[in-house]
């Protein structure tokens, strides 16, 4: 049986960073998250049984995923008002945009990075899940339907429904503005 | 609706990715995701190396059966009095965390606001026990925003600081006396400290009223840090 080189998380990283910004919906949150997925994995030697390393990964990350959020679920919720958002993110020289358009190329595509993330958070779970699984995480729709537990006719389904609803979400109508930007994200 | 099983309307008509879903494969993980990463899994397989070259060679079984379980539980054993002197148990019997395991935390992001300074200017609302965080305001450092962790039982307070330069630095506080080796035993400016340098991440630790200090920055040299937690210890 083949063991999971921990190397495969270096590998995946950017990949996973993906997965756990579209599940959380912020960069920062996703950040945890994939540093908590590789202290769990790194924990002890991981056994593939015939798993692909990605989707091993990936339905590790998505597990850490659901039991932080139902720890979190259990204590008092935390509001933050918009200035503590705002001191939060603006870390480094060009707060959040800049410091993500250093990484994806320019400040607008780091805002339409933020957006999508944002249209895909906001999808119901399932569809969530099975967006994240096979256009965020590239996995097949049989290695997407063995993650969420359900048939691959299931996630055909709910892909199909998902890329529509992030569609009509980065749509210029419905964002209520009709810029060449928000155009392109069509 | 949610009728899991796709209408003759979505065989028929087939909804490609959004073009912007294409978008998403050049959003690539921030460096410090990156070093945190590669950190934790330099240091696992550090681990499972030492495991490995531990195993004994296989010739004439038979004979190293025995020896084995006799190895076995001398090593048991003396893992656990190294265990007890190395790692002492905390207040709730978990095992206390290393200053290496808990460093990567003072490089994640922040979870909560800047705290703001106490009137004086020199430290911070923020406190671990009865230590004050500082201000470092006039060493060209301001806040940016602080996390609170609990590992392995214990609490850890961390306050974020960048200059000018968008540098940016982590002070946390462990409220236990967290076991620490290696690295390197300096007195700066009156204080003593340690740092363990690991690669691009500097790290310098030091104890204070029962609490473990650590400050940690990537791409600051080690220098600026000592004289940053000399202010501190």
């Amino acid at each position: 049986m083949t063991r999971l080189d921990p190397q495969a998380l270096v590998t995946h990283l950017d990949r996973l960073y993906r997965v756990a910004w579209a599940l959380c919906g912020s960069r920062e949150e996703a950040e945890d998250l994939v540093q908590e997925t590789a202290a769990r994995v790194l924990a002890k030697p991981r056994r593939l049984h015939g798993q692909d390393e990605l989707a091993y990964l990936v339905r590790a990350l998505r597990n850490t995923f659901l039991l932080t959020r139902r720890t979190r679920s259990r204590r008092p919720r935390e509001v933050a008002t918009l200035d503590q958002v705002e001191s939060a993110e603006v870390r480094g020289a060009g707060g959040v945009n800049g410091a993500a358009a250093s990484r994806i190329g320019s400040p607008a595509a780091a805002l339409e990075a933020s957006e999508l993330f944002a249209a895909i958070a906001a999808l119901p779970e399932d569809f969530r899940h099975a967006l994240v699984a096979v256009d965020v995480a590239g996995l097949s729709y049989k290695e997407a339907a063995e993650l969420v537990g359900t048939r691959e006719a299931t996630i055909a389904s709910r892909l199909f429904r998902a890329r529509e609803r992030v569609a009509q979400a980065l749509a210029p109508e419905a964002r209520g503005e009709g810029s060449a930007r928000a155009r392109s994200l069509r | 609706m949610m009728d899991d099983d796709m209408t003759p309307d979505e065989h028929t008509h087939h909804v490609d990715a959004p073009e912007a879903l294409r978008a998403l494969d050049e959003v690539v993980a921030p460096d410090r995701l990156r070093l945190a990463v590669g950190e934790a899994v330099a240091d696992a397989e550090r681990v499972r190396q030492r495991r490995r070259s531990r195993r004994p060679r296989r010739f004439g079984l038979a004979l190293v059966a025995g020896w084995a379980v006799v190895s076995v539980i001398a090593f048991v054993v003396l893992a656990f009095l190294a265990q007890s002197l190395i790692n002492p148990s905390g207040r709730d019997g978990t095992t206390v965390p290393g200053v290496r395991a808990v460093a990567p935390i003072a490089l994640r992001a922040a979870t909560a606001p800047a705290p703001a300074a106490r009137p004086g200017g020199e430290l911070l609302v923020a406190q671990a026990g009865p230590i004050a965080f500082p201000t470092w305001t006039r060493a060209g450092w301001h806040t940016v925003g602080a996390r609170s962790d609990t590992i392995r039982g214990h609490e850890l307070q961390t306050v974020f600081y960048a200059d000018a330069a968008g540098r940016r630095i982590g002070y946390a506080i462990a409220d236990a006396q967290l076991p620490v080796g290696g690295g390197q035993v300096v007195t700066w400016r009156g204080a003593r400290l340690r740092v363990l340098d690991r690669g691009a991440t500097s790290v310098v630790t030091w104890r204070r009223d029962g609490r473990t200090c650590i400050l940690a920055g990537r791409g600051v040299p080690a220098e600026r840090l000592l004289t940053l937690a000399s202010y501190a210890a």
